[in-house]
């Protein structure tokens, strides 16, 4: 699954389904499905690294290049959201 | 025991030695292969070996009884790692070495490093060249953080770690820059964002822009 827009990354093999993402994150923009938690409103996630911190498992990561200004846009912002 | 010679070819510090060196390290050296995740030596334990990464990455941490775990460094493709301990008689490891990816590893005993270096005088000073550098670093370092604030120490990264037009990208998480600048991601958190307040970055979901360089500049001095 591709999106255009760049989320946090939730690493399914790690991710142990105890829904903590989907009850904190504050755009309700995450959701839990059989084969694990998505983003069910991706437009919803502000990218507030809130589920990154709080998930128990370590399985999701929030990643920032660090560019200058003058840089073009990341071609990483087009990326799987899911591993 | 003994490697292919041409793996020395990998490790920038053994390329300028004289033959005979590299043919006796060579002789002594052992390729070893260490799967992602894999814990490769312990911090504290006895000091067997020295390692060159001649592929992969490897990360170099503490962890403290905390729990806390601060990455020294990220040791890549021709970098040494526990080259100090190693280079003392009955030293301990100074810390803890994880493969990042899947890894080959260049491994020289202790006993051996210190035999050639007793051999082969071109050894030694390569060797003292390298520790000189990171005794530089270390120096800079111990600067960084005895007089200049998290805000500013996060100011520097960030310039350090800036990035043009090159594909891949490094990304970071809060949590991993929090371990490079030996604090925790909710002090990070709120450096970024009194740096975007203050107008030097912007944060762009998965972009930490850097828009001020110059004013970066002046923060990363406080």
């Amino acid at each position: 699954m591709r999106s255009a827009l760049a989320l946090p990354r939730i690493d399914l093999v790690l991710c142990t389904r105890c829904g903590v993402c989907v009850s904190l994150c504050p755009g309700h923009a995450v959701e839990m499905a059989d084969e694990g938690p998505h983003f069910a409103r991706p437009l919803d996630c502000t990218y507030c690294a809130e589920c990154e911190a709080t998930c128990p498992a370590g399985a999701i990561r929030c990643e920032y290049a660090i560019v200058w200004a003058e840089d073009p846009p990341s071609p990483g912002g087009d990326r799987c959201t899911t591993s | 025991m003994s490697c292919d010679e041409r793996l020395l070819d990998r490790v920038p510090l053994f390329a300028g030695l004289p033959a005979p060196v590299r043919a006796a390290l060579a002789q002594v050296a052992t390729e070893r292969v260490s799967g992602a995740g894999e814990l490769i030596l312990l911090g504290g334990e006895p000091c067997e070996a020295a390692y060159f990464v001649i592929e992969g990455a490897v990360r170099i941490f503490r962890d403290s009884l905390s729990g806390r775990q601060q990455v020294l460094t990220t040791a890549v493709r021709g970098t040494p790692f526990n080259l100090v301990p190693a280079l003392r008689t009955g030293g301990a490891n100074h810390a803890s070495a994880e493969a990042v990816v899947a890894s080959r590893l260049l491994q020289i005993s202790s006993h051996d490093l210190r035999r050639l270096i007793r051999l082969y005088p071109d050894l030694g000073l390569t060797l003292l060249d390298d520790l000189a550098g990171k005794l530089d670093h270390l120096t800079d370092l111990v600067e960084t953080i005895s007089l200049r604030s998290v805000r500013g120490r996060l100011a520097r990264f960030l310039l350090d770690n800036a990035e043009k037009d090159q594909v891949p990208r490094r990304v970071w998480t809060q949590d991993e820059i929090a371990a490079r600048l030996g604090t925790v991601r909710d002090v990070i958190g709120r450096g970024l964002r009194a740096l975007v307040d203050a107008g030097l970055i912007q944060l762009d979901r998965e972009r930490i822009i850097v828009v001020d360089r110059e004013g970066l500049v002046a923060e990363s001095n406080l």
